[in-house]
């Protein structure tokens, strides 16, 4: 079974094609990635995955079951946890209340009651939860800590650490390690390997090559909202389609 | 229907103003972020300067008329727009807070120069009549109309043709434009405010011929371009002005049906906000409502008292309130008032400052819990009961309101809850099972008899409003140490991650609303029994205005501390300073609560440096990067 599938999913702004007629899936127990240049339209095909924007057309199915219909709140509590390119974190509140919320949140919403308030066996779940994925993600000792104090690999961290403790089988992830340094990206994919060795799968949206290429499984090609390529690390690193797409996009750049 | 046509003649005269007054409305809404409660306000200080030049100061009018609109109206503007500008930064629920602290600002400074009573205002267009196609029509019909669509034309024709038109047009549409047009972002918003206030001030002067000189009526009057707005979807403007247009005919041809059928006459006021409601329900609901607010800034530490400081604090506190009544002697009584409004002040603050959601009916909510109480204890209900069942009653009514305005973005909440408090007051207030035809209803203090007290006596009546108020502190801060608590902090930082985990952002809302409203309508029931009298003057719409606009002079936490103060500003201070006409005290609360929100989220300079820092990190990562993809 695939983690996530999507099927000629078209997204528009207006008159302006977004995304066109996207497919794509992501398999149970691996990381796979979702690349193109800038505006390639990336971020939007993750918001149109978790319900933030929905598509004109086209069918999201999340572990074989269709949620096309379904609000993020619903989609998440099927399964699908994410992270923000630009943080979004609980500034005003620390480390492990953020990192509890990840799965509190998803508790609120079984009913009106647990809304209002939990009980002593979802507390122990929560803080296991929580000690859990702080120390997955090696911030144990940042747990007391305001999240809005924290520098952004450190937050990173959290927001992640936060999804984990969700308890979400699919993961997406978009750029985690923009505005990471070269060492904090390492160890960013030692996470996230071990995060899929546990079961998980992952989709992830990164300008990291590096990181790209050394943690993935298989790679999505995305270039002015449409499907170029994909195939293994070594098959997008030899293909001539997706040189032309970056290289178009580089000699721009050094003009 | 030749009978109907004098009623639809009116009414589109009428209706072309306020279709200005909202297009005015929308110019400066979409241009600034800023929904202006205080447009109504700025009409009222253009009819009165009008009014002062033409009447006190015997001007022509076409040269008082010209003085408005080419100085007062423009000057008006500027200084709206260096308020929005201020206002930019701060939350939504501040930015209401400024726009009512001008309403309550005019209305204070207007009646004290001139009179609470509505004044005369001669009509100043010719009055003759002419028959046209069989219906007599007034000139000053003909004029107003004619003179509204060559205005509203002229502003169709700046929009299509000038640079800061066109500018402005493509802001109105998309706001994220703004800054991508070429033309200086402060200009077109000066523009619009300038173009907005003017709209405002032109059609104060057009509307008070038929209402009388009275803020508050100009002020109601104008809201009914909010309806107007709401039609055209508060972006539309050829829309918009359609819209005003089918509001005044509504009204008209509400005062022509309703004849022997009082409450229809009654409900014209009320009939923008049920096209508002209207339009709420019929719109297609946000993903996650206000998902891209601003955040909330990180405070930079919490309480700086130990427990054992805080502890004693308290119970100092505890023993000042207790022996007060042998301090203040017949005072008592106003601190009996102050503990009332105090717990009013903490459901109000659970609401606004906890999950963001502003509300501009709370006094409404008090009035159905005052009434409520006083229907139950006349049927011979126990007290406290009553007390508890008429806070159970507003909830669902809170609900009512609610439930459409939470599906679309925090203003839409606040609108709605104005124009529900005005429904409230027009068309309920005066009915039987509210305050009655005379606006009111006894609500007798509790008989504690069996305690062996006074039953009557302020001074008993003063500890059961200090339990009472103990009591609500109790269920806030109870609520929020729940997980509730958690994640209505959480929604204030980021609805967006909040959602994208699971949890229920709007169920959240509504739980939060429906506590709130249980504690203001018990309240209420409190606040009738504190003179045995409840009447409907006291819980009039603008008494919401000024309850938010008070509550926001302590600060943007909800807490015990600033409910008292609050219920000490407003219900106290001035039984002490009965020397001071009242209106000092509406003009201050109004001015302090524009500064209270220009001065509020102080420490946004923090949060801009952490989002700058990720913004720089994100563009040191992304771009070389890239280049090494292709690898040799």
């Amino acid at each position: 079974m695939t983690a996530l599938e999507l099927e000629q999913v078209t997204v528009r702004f207006g008159s302006v094609v977004a995304v066109d007629a996207l497919s794509l899936s992501a398999a149970e127990g691996q990381i796979t990635a979702l690349i193109g240049p800038n505006g390639a339209g990336k971020t939007t095909t993750f918001n149109a995955c978790s319900g933030l924007l929905r598509p004109a057309s086209g069918r999201v199915t999340l572990l074989g079951e269709d949620v096309s219909d379904l609000g993020p709140a619903a989609r998440a509590r099927k399964g699908l946890g994410r992270t923000f390119q630009r943080l979004e974190l609980f500034d005003s509140m620390t480390v492990d209340e953020n990192v509890g919320l990840g799965l509190e949140s998803g508790l609120a919403g079984q009913s009106w009651l647990r809304c209002l308030t939990g009980n002593r066996k979802e507390a122990v779940r929560v803080a296991e939860a929580v000690e859990e994925s702080l120390h997955t993600c090696d911030i144990t000792d940042l747990a007391g800590r305001r999240a809005g104090e924290l520098s952004t690999g450190q937050r990173r961290l959290v927001e992640l650490a936060r999804a984990l403790a969700g308890g979400f089988p699919v993961l997406l992830l978009d750029e985690p390690s923009s505005g990471l340094d070269h060492e904090e990206t390492t160890r960013f994919g030692q996470i996230l390997r071990s995060v899929v060795t546990g079961g998980r799968s992952i989709l992830l949206v990164e300008h990291d090559m590096d990181l790209v290429l050394s943690v993935c499984d298989y790679l999505h090609v995305l270039d002015f909202g449409v499907h170029v390529f994909e195939g293994t690390p070594a098959e997008v690193q030899a293909s001539p389609v997706v040189r032309a797409a970056y290289l178009g996009e580089e000699v721009s750049e050094s003009a | 229907m030749n009978s109907l046509l004098p009623f639809i003649v009116a009414g589109i005269a009428q209706g072309s103003v306020f279709g200005l007054a909202a297009l005015g409305l929308v110019v400066t809404y979409k241009t600034s972020g800023i929904f202006n409660f205080g447009h109504g306000a700025v009409a009222a200080v253009g009819a009165y300067v009008f009014y002062d030049l033409r009447t006190i100061h015997h001007w022509p009018w076409p040269v008082a008329a010209a003085v408005c609109l080419l100085v007062l109206g423009p000057l008006l503007g500027v200084v709206q727009e260096r308020l929005a500008a201020g206002l930019a930064p701060v939350r939504l629920a501040m930015k209401v807070v400024a726009t009512v602290g001008v309403v309550l600002l005019v209305a204070g400074i207007t009646s004290l120069h001139y009179g609470a009573s509505s004044l005369d205002f001669p009509p100043f267009l010719p009055q003759d009549t002419v028959t046209l196609l069989g219906v007599r029509v007034s000139a000053a019909q003909l004029i107003t109309l004619v003179l509204s669509v060559v205005v509203a034309g002229a502003l169709f024709l700046l929009f299509r043709v000038t640079k800061v038109g066109v500018a402005m047009r493509g802001v109105v549409d998309d706001p994220t434009l703004m800054g991508l047009t070429g033309v200086s972002p402060v200009n077109v918003r000066r523009s619009a405010w300038i173009i907005g206030s003017t709209l405002a001030v032109a059609s104060g002067i057009l509307l008070a011929p038929l209402t009388g000189l009275d803020t508050i009526q100009l002020t109601l009057l104008v809201v009914q371009s909010f309806g107007a707005a709401a039609i055209g979807r508060f972006t539309s403007l050829p829309l918009t002005f359609a819209g005003g247009l089918l509001i005044g005919v509504g009204e008209n041809l509400l005062v022509r049906f309703s004849g022997d059928i009082t409450w229809l006459a009654l409900a014209q006021p009320a009939l923008p906000f049920v096209v508002l409601f209207v339009v709420l329900l019929l719109s297609k609901p946000a993903v996650i409502a206000d998902a891209g607010r601003l955040r909330r800034a990180v405070a930079p530490s919490r309480t700086p008292l130990s427990p054992a400081t805080r502890r004693s604090a308290m119970l100092a506190a505890l023993v000042v309130a207790v022996v007060l009544p042998s301090l203040v002697g017949v005072r008592i009584q106003s601190f009996a008032s102050g503990l009332v409004s105090a717990t009013i002040f903490l459901s109000l603050g659970l609401l606004v400052w906890t999950s963001g959601q502003v509300s501009l009916c709370h006094a409404g909510f008090v009035a159905v819990g005052a009434t409520t109480t006083g229907h139950l204890l006349g049927a011979g209900v126990p007290w406290v009961l009553a007390v508890l069942v008429a806070g159970l009653v507003v909830v669902p009514l809170g609900l009512v309101i609610a439930v459409p305005a939470m599906r679309l973005s925090g203003i839409y909440l606040a609108l709605a809850t104005l124009g529900f408090g005005v429904l409230l007051q027009y068309l309920f207030y005066n009915r039987p099972f509210m305050f009655g035809q005379l606006g009111q209803i006894a609500v007798p203090r509790p008989r504690a008899s069996w305690l062996g007290i006074d039953p009557s006596s302020d001074t008993s009546f003063y500890y059961v409003t200090l339990v009472a108020f103990l009591l609500a502190s109790g269920v806030v801060y109870g609520v929020l140490r729940l997980r509730l608590g958690r994640l209505l902090q959480a929604l204030a930082d980021s609805p967006l991650a909040l959602a994208t985990h699971g949890a229920p952002v709007n169920r959240i809302r509504l739980l939060v609303y429906g506590v709130s409203a249980f504690l203001a309508g018990a309240a209420g029931g409190l606040s009738g029994a504190l003179s045995g009298t409840a009447s409907s003057a006291a819980y009039s719409y603008f008494s919401s205005l000024t309850l938010l606009a008070v509550l926001a002079l302590y600060g943007t936490k909800v807490g015990v501390v600033p409910a008292l103060a609050a219920g000490v500003a407003l219900s106290v201070v001035p039984s002490y300073l009965t020397s001071i006409r009242g209106e000092w005290f509406t003009i201050v609360f109004g001015a302090s609560a524009i500064v209270a929100a220009l001065v509020s989220d102080r420490s946004l300079s923090l949060r801009l440096s952490v989002g700058a820092r990720q913004r720089l990190a994100d563009r040191r990562t992304s771009s070389p990067t890239r280049a090494r993809l292709v690898q040799p």
